[in-house]
Parts: structure tokens; C-alpha cells; sequence
């Protein structure tokens, strides 16, 4: 049965067509993966079917029934639940009153109800989370559980899942599909929205990829091969990015000495000039901990960190930002950019202080501004617009500049290619693996295993607060490695 | 359900509709005290225009315009300072004791102008290094002040000479300063004052598009998280914010001293640190939104006077009409800015 056909939907943002007479539909038992390169319009068609945003043009059947006007209350009565790409949780409650938020439970009395209901729903589907878990504790891979538990426990028919993976480890996301199949099973329809194509090969039926807007084709996934999709959405093949030549120079340049505090345990590693020291583990492990006490957003207890020689422990990020270090957050809508401010300011964030006196050269950002957004390929080019409307992959690849720009001695990056197309990914890599070229030594924080074999010339592991091993290239094996992060 | 910011954003029409709203309220309010609505429009209207009213009304508008243009400031960066009725009187008696011993205005409005900085500081150190809330800490500070206002005034400050046949011995107030700003004939406006509450409004809006102060205000009031990450210092932002916020006041304070009261009374803190809030909230920082919404104050503050004195209503019947502003002018906001689904 059609549970959804969208005929000709057009979306446009003042002079940006987000969405270009597009075509869609979904059968039930189904999944349907919908591809395409960062700003091509995918959440835009999406969150138009769950009721967010009206289209300017197009029509949307439902159940072969046209639906009108839809809002979010009409779409989701409809059966349409949506996951979004970015976390919409509120951080202060629990788990469960997130929940509640979200199924309009009136609040007396239902939390228990609630609860179990997040214990039975969670265990269905393979996702161990604590009902009473504070949301602000829980890391990214946990904070996406929350939200699928949200639609999961209101039986939506379509679901719909905006890159549901990009924070999952590999565990999870093993046990998301199995979940996904089941779904498919009991006659449901799934949009999968995901730019790792391994994905689609493995739970998709249909594939439709979209390219500015328009659509290239829908295909049957048996049809396809990966080169071919890629190149519909990109219009050629991708070469793959590799570690550079190990550098010569080895100067020390992060120093972490047994450092403890919350999560840690005695951590200790060293980063040298040029050099890409990946950091693997499931997240949730101290990863984020580690790295926040880096950067200077998180007090050390016990140990130390040293920058060239220097003690930097404790220090405010502002000292660390002029000694050179560079920070790629993990959540770069929370963490990295100040959404209300234009692309411009957003870019200026950090080197707006060079510039000028006490007066802001406006102008000098925005002529500065403009040269990145040209180097580092940021769309659309208008630098005067709010950054909180840029797609994904474009809100990384502003992260991306500001933090470049800057010549650092040390870049720490968390999860740098998350949702990032397959074209940004490789960007995002050539950006890494340009930067460790220049000397600069490059901690690289990643839940994507072949990323970090591909790219670190030496990879350490974290569990439970605690680096398991240091290895090098010649012991790079995804199995022992596995092994190692859940020891 | 869930609430979600709209993009929507004609925030001066709304709040402009439902300040009016208000009103009616008000009015009907007063009905219940026995007086005619209509009565309480045209006292409210006098005060725009007859010549006595409307010089009345920029009386109020000038302390108003130079506390809520720190205020707007203060609250772009979502630091609430709520404590400007203290940074006003502790201006006021910087002001008292600066002209005391100088005779020079000047220098009583430059400590005046300190002397509101230094006051508003505490807060933001408190709430950058022990995480204190602004909102509990200005506050208290207010009090505190307010206090040892009350007791300097009743107490070592009182007045003991004799001017001609009076004694002053038996009110509590200080004696008259020894020197003045000037007024213009007939009224009691200070053109100096009218001139730095005018640029004010100018500064803070200067401040917010053109410094680099103003950039960090933004980033911290848009994702404090992202200003720290990039090198922002919370604490040196909000300080700064905070010490053009309590100068500004504390410059209310001096000028309302100088210009008009000549004297200390116990009444000289009479609210217009809270009345601020609310116009630095309907101004936001453009410098035309505060100048009317804080005309548009002051003309209620005149009108109100003017029934209360007409009608005998007690003292706290204007500040029926402050809350319910507040109140309506923020259901409004709610209302057009988030939508519930
Ligand atoms: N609210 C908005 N206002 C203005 N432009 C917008 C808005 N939302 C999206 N856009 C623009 O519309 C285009 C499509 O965005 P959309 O978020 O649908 O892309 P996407 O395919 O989901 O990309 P990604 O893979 O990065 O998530 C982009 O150019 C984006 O900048
Ligand atoms: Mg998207």
C-alpha cells in the first residue's frame, strides 16, 4: 500500500530553492533511503511531510488521501513521526519528562507509566536507557536514543529518520536496523535519511537522490551500485583520503599526564608536530571529558596537560585559543556557532579580536569572511545570512574555517565528519590531512573506526574513562580494536 | 506539546497592541474604584499634550531612558540585571556627597557615574565564578543599598540647620546641595541630562553594532557556550556590560538629584529602576524603540499622578498599570513568538 506520495513539491528560502518540484513517495513495509549531498534539500522535503514547513508549490497524499495544509499536531495524528538531525531534547529533565514533552502525558502520576514504558520500548528495540538519566549527562549516541524513543513510543506508521546513525556506534546501529526490519515487517514505511552508503546496501529497498534541490532518480537498491549513486549525487566518484607520510620532525606538542577527573582515569598521551593521533572508543567512554579538559571548558583535578613544554592546565580557552590550540566540538549547532549571528560573525567569532581596536571592523569580517566561505566552499555564499539556517554539512564546514584560519599548533576535532555528505567528508579529511601536512599536530576524536585507520598514524583506545592501548598502523584491526573499546 | 520560536518576529505592532490592551484593563481596574474610564485616558492624554504634562513627562522620561538603556544592553546578553533601582540611588549619593565637598556638578555626575559601575560589578563576578544567578544577586545588592539609603538619610546624613524660620530637624532628608544643574525656564527639565539620556540610547545601540563589547554581548545572548569556546571571557563581557548599565543609572540618580530634588528624602528611590526594565524590554537596544517606549512610561507615570490626586487613589493604583504591561506585553511576546504544537 502508498502510505505517502508528495507530487511536486517546491520549497523556497528567499533566493534559495531548497526543495525544486520534487517527486516522493513511500510504500509501506518499506525502507526508503533519501541520499544527497548537504543542502540538497533532504530535511527541508522531509520536515514538509511531518507538517513543520509549508511548501510553496506540490501536493501531499497520505493514505492516497490529500492531507491540505498540514501542521505538526495533523501530521503526527496522521501517524507521521519524525527523528530529527539535530537534538531537540531539553537538557535539564530526564529522560522520561523529555518523553512526556513529547506524548502530551499530563504529568500527574503518568512518570512511572512513562517510565516503564521507556524500559519496555528502549529493550524492544536493543537501546539500554536509564528513564531517570538527566538528558545533559548522556552523550550524543545516547541523546539520538532519546529521540527515536519519541517517535518509537507514539506507533508512528511513517517514520521518518534524519541521519539516525551518525552518532550511533557500530553496536547500536546493528541493533537501530534490526529494529528498522522489524518495523518494515509489521507493514510501517521508513524515509532513512544517511549519507553512508554501506547503509542503503544494507537495509534499503528504494534509494531517491536529490541534487539541489531536484530529484536524480529513485532506484531499487538491488539496481544500483555505491559509484553510481555517487555519482548522481555529486556527479563524479570520490577519491579516498589517506594519512599522510608520518612526519619527520617529532616534537612534542600535547602533553596529557595522568589526568583524572570525573569519567578519566589516569589518561596520558602525547601528540607530536604533524602527527594524526586518532582516539577510538564507544561514546560515552570519556571522550568528551577528555577533550573539554583540553580545550579549557572542564577544571582537572588531578594531572597534567602541557603545551609545547608548557603547563596550560586549567587554563581559560581564550589563553589556550592564543597559544594556538584549535577546537572542532562535537555538537556544532549547541557548541559551535551562535545560530542568530550571520555566517560572517559566526566566521569573525574568534579572529574578530585581531582586527581593529575597541571598534568591530565590520567590514574587514565580512571581506575575511567571504575569503573563507570562497577557500572552504561554504553555500549559500551569503555571508550577511543567520548561520542557524545553513544545512549540516555547511554549519561544519563554517566550523571548519574558523577554527583553520587560524594556523594552530593544535587541532583537536570530535567527530568532525558526522552528517557530513560524502563529499564534505572527504573535504573535511583533505582539510586534516592539509593541516598535520603544515606541522600542526591534530587530535582526532571520531566513533568512525575506518575513518580513524584510514587517517591517524597512531590510534589510541578509551574505555571506561581509561586508555586500553596505544597502536600503531601495522596493529590496525577492527576486530581487536572492537575488543579493546568494550573491554 | 511543544513550544517552538517562530521566526516571526513584528515585535514593535504587537507590543505596541498589547500595551493598549493593558490599558483597557487598567481602566476597568479603576472603574471598580469609582472612577470613569474615560477620565483616565484624558489625564493619560494630557500628559501628551499640555505643555505642563508633556515637560512632566520627559522629567520621568529622562532617568527612564538612561537606566533602560543600560538595562537593554544587559539583556541582550540575557544578563538580567533587575538591581538598577540601587545602581540609581547609590548614583544619587555619590552625587550627594561629590557635590558636597567639589560644589562642582561635573565631578558629582562622574561619581555618580562610578560609583553605579563599581555597584553593578559583584553580580557579574558572582555569576562567572560561582555561578551565583543575577537575578537573586542584584536584587539583594538593591536591598542592601536601599537600606543603607534610608538609614544615611534618617541618621548621619539628616538635615540639622535652620533654613530661615524652618527647622528641618524633625523630617528625615538632607540638607540642600550646595550647587545645581540648570533647568529650563518654567519646567523642571535639565537640559544636560535630557541631552545625556538622548545619548545614551544612541551609545548603547553604537555599542551593540560598531564595538567589539557589543559582538561579544550577542555571542554570549545567543549561545554563551559557543562565545566561550571561541575565547570569549563571560565574566569580562558581562562586567563591562554591567558597569555601562550601573553608570547609566547611577547617572539617573545624580541627575534626578541635581536637577530636581536639590535633596535627599526618603521617597527619592520611587521605581524607576523596575519601571526601566520593563521599557528596556519593549525598547530593545534601537534607540527610537526606547525613546518611546520610555515617553510613552512617563507619560503614564504623569497621567497616573495626576488621578491619584484627582481621584485620591492610593499610592500603588500606577503600578496597576506597570504589572499589567509587563504582564500583557509578555503574554503578547509569548504568544507571537512560540507556537504550541
Ligand atoms: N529556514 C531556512 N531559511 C533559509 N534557508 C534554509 C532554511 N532551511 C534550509 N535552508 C536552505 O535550504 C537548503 C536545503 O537545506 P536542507 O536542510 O534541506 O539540506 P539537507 O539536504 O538536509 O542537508 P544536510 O545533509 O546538510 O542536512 C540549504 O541551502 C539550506 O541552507
Ligand atoms: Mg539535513
Amino acid at each position: 500500500m502508498e502510505l505517502v506520495r508528495m507530487e511536486g513539491i517546491v520549497k523556497r528560502f528567499g533566493s534559495i530553492t531548497a526543495d525544486d518540484h520534487v517527486d516522493f513517495d513511500l510504500m509501506s513495509g518499506e525502507i526508503h533511503a533519501l541520499l544527497g549531498e548537504n543542502g540538497a534539500g533532504k530535511t527541508t522535503l522531509m520536515r514538509i511531510l511531518a507538517g513543520e514547513i509549508s511548501p510553496d508549490e506540490g501536493k501531499i497524499l497520505i493514505r492516497g488521501r490529500e492531507v491540505g495544509m498540514l501542521n505538526p499536531k495533523k501530521a503526527m495524528d496522521l501517524g507521521v513521526g519524525i527523528v530529527h538531525q539535530h537534538f531537540m531534547l531539553v537538557e535539564g529533565f530526564t529522560v522520561a519528562e523529555n518523553l512526556i514533552l513529547a506524548l502530551e502525558e499530563s504529568l500527574v502520576g503518568s512518570l512511572r507509566e512513562v517510565s516503564s514504558r521507556i524500559v519496555e520500548v528502549s529493550r524492544a528495540y536493543g537501546m539500554n536507557l536509564n528513564p531517570n538519566a538527566v538528558v545533559a549527562d548522556l552523550s550524543m549516541g545516547e541523546r539520538q536514543k532519546v529521540e527515536l524513543l519519541k517517535v518509537l513510543c507514539r506507533d508512528s506508521e511513517i517514520l521518518i529518520l534524519d541521519e539516525p546513525t551518525t552518532v550511533l556506534t557500530p553496536d547500536e546501529r546493528r541493533n537501530l536496523f534490526s529494529t528498522l526490519l522489524r518495523m518494515k515487517e509489521r507493514g510501517k514505511g521508513v524515509v532513512l535519511i544517511t549519507h553512508r552508503l554501506e547503509e542503503i546496501f544494507q537495509v534499503a529497498d528504494r534509494v531517491t537522490v536529490l541534487r539541489r534541490g531536484r530529484v536524480v532518480d529513485t532506484r531499487f537498491v538491488d539496481e544500483v551500485s555505491p559509484s553510481e549513486l555517487a555519482v548522481m549525487m555529486i556527479g563524479r566518484d570520490l577519491p579516498r583520503v589517506v594519512r599522510p607520510d608520518p612526519p619527520s620532525s617529532n616534537g612534542v606538542v600535547l602533553k596529557v599526564e595522568n589526568l583524572s577527573s570525573g569519567r578519566l582515569r589516569n589518561v596520558s598521551l602525547e601528540v607530536r608536530r604533524g602527527e594524526i593521533l586518532g582516539l577510538a572508543g564507544i561514546s560515552g567512554n570519556g571522550q568528551k571529558e577528555l577533550v573539554e579538559s583540553i580545550v579549557g571548558l572542564r577544571k582537572v583535578s588531578k594531572g597534567k596537560i602541557y603545551l609545547e613544554g608548557v603547563d596550560v592546565t586549567n587554563m581559560t580557552p581564550r589563553r589556550l585559543y592564543d597559544m594556538g590550540v584549535a577546537y572542532i566540538p562535537e555538537d556544532r549547532v549547541g557548541e559551535g556557532i551562535v545560530p542568530d549571528m550571520s555566517i560572517a560573525e559566526n566566521l569573525a567569532l574568534k579572529f574578530y579580536r585581531r582586527m581593529g581596536s575597541l571598534l568591530l571592523d565590520r567590514r574587514g569580517i565580512v571581506e575575511m569572511a567571504s575569503r573563507l566561505m570562497e577557500s572552504f566552499d561554504i553555500k549559500p555564499k551569503s555571508p550577511l545570512l543567520p548561520a542557524g539556517n545553513l544545512s549540516g554539512g555547511n554549519v561544519q564546514r563554517m566550523v571548519c574555517a574558523r577554527e583553520l584560519s587560524t594556523e594552530p599548533k593544535l587541532l583537536i576535532a570530535h567527530n568532525p565528519t558526522r552528517g557530513l555528505d560524502i563529499a564534505a567528508t572527504s573535504q573535511v579529511r583533505e582539510m586534516i590531512v592539509e593541516q598535520s601536512k603544515k606541522g600542526t599536530a591534530i587530535f582526532f576524536v571520531s566513533e568512525d573506526l575506518d575513518e580513524l585507520m584510514n587517517l591517524s598514524h597512531r590510534l589510541a583506545v578509551m574505555s571506561s574513562g581509561e586508555i586500553v592501548g596505544v597502536l600503531n598502523p601495522r596493529e590496525y584491526d577492527p576486530e581487536r580494536i572492537g575488543k579493546m573499546m568494550a573491554s | 506539546m511543544r513550544l517552538e520560536r517562530s521566526k516571526r518576529r513584528n515585535g514593535v505592532l504587537t507590543r505596541l497592541i498589547f500595551s493598549f490592551l493593558a490599558v483597557l484593563v487598567a481602566s476597568m481596574i479603576y472603574m471598580l474604584q469609582g472612577v470613569d474610564p474615560l477620565d483616565v485616558f484624558s489625564a493619560l492624554i494630557s500628559a501628551f499634550t499640555t505643555k505642563v504634562g508633556f515637560s512632566e513627562l520627559l522629567v520621568r522620561m529622562i532617568p527612564l531612558l538612561l537606566i533602560s538603556s543600560g538595562l537593554a544592553l544587559c539583556f541582550r546578553m540575557k544578563f538580567w540585571n533587575i538591581g538598577a533601582e540601587g545602581q540609581y540611588i547609590v548614583g544619587a549619593m555619590a552625587a550627594f556627597l561629590a557635590v558636597e565637598s567639589t560644589r562642582q556638578p561635573i565631578v558629582a555626575l562622574l561619581s555618580a557615574f562610578a560609583a553605579g559601575a563599581v555597584l553593578a560589578v559583584p553580580p557579574a563576578l558572582m555569576k562567572s565564578r560561582l555561578g551565583v544567578n543575577e537575578v537573586l544577586s542584584t536584587l539583594m545588592i538593591y536591598y542592601v543599598v536601599y537600606w543603607v539609603f534610608q538609614y544615611l538619610i534618617h541618621g548621619p546624613w539628616k538635615a540639622r540647620e535652620k533654613v530661615g524660620e524652618v527647622s528641618y530637624g524633625g523630617f528625615a532628608h538632607t540638607s540642600i546641595i550646595p550647587a545645581e544643574l540648570g533647568t529650563v525656564p518654567g519646567t523642571r527639565i535639565s537640559p544636560v541630562m535630557l541631552f545625556l539620556a538622548l545619548s545614551s540610547a544612541v551609545l548603547i545601540y553604537f555599542v551593540m553594532e560598531r564595538t567589539k563589547l557589543g559582538f561579544e554581548i550577542k555571542a554570549f545572548g545567543g549561545n554563551p557556550k559557543a562565545a566561550e569556546i571561541s575565547g570569549m571571557s563571560y565574566f569580562r563581557t558581562a562586567a563591562l556590560t554591567m558597569m555601562i548599565s550601573g553608570g547609566l543609572a547611577g547617572l539617573a540618580g545624580a541627575g534626578d538629584l541635581l536637577a530636581i530634588q536639590h535633596r535627599l528624602i526618603p521617597e527619592f528611590p520611587c521605581g524607576y529602576g523596575f519601571t526601566g526594565i520593563i521599557t528596556a524590554w519593549l525598547g530593545g537596544t534601537s534607540p527610537l524603540g526606547l525613546i518611546a517606549a520610555n515617553m510613552f512610561f512617563g507619560g503614564l507615570l504623569v497621567g497616573g499622578e495626576e488621578m491619584m490626586i484627582v481621584y485620591s487613589l492610593p499610592f500603588g493604583a500606577i503600578n496597576v498599570f506597570n504589572g499589567l504591561i509587563l504582564m500583557f506585553v509578555a503574554a503578547g511576546e509569548f504568544l507571537t513568538r512560540y507556537r504550541a504544537r
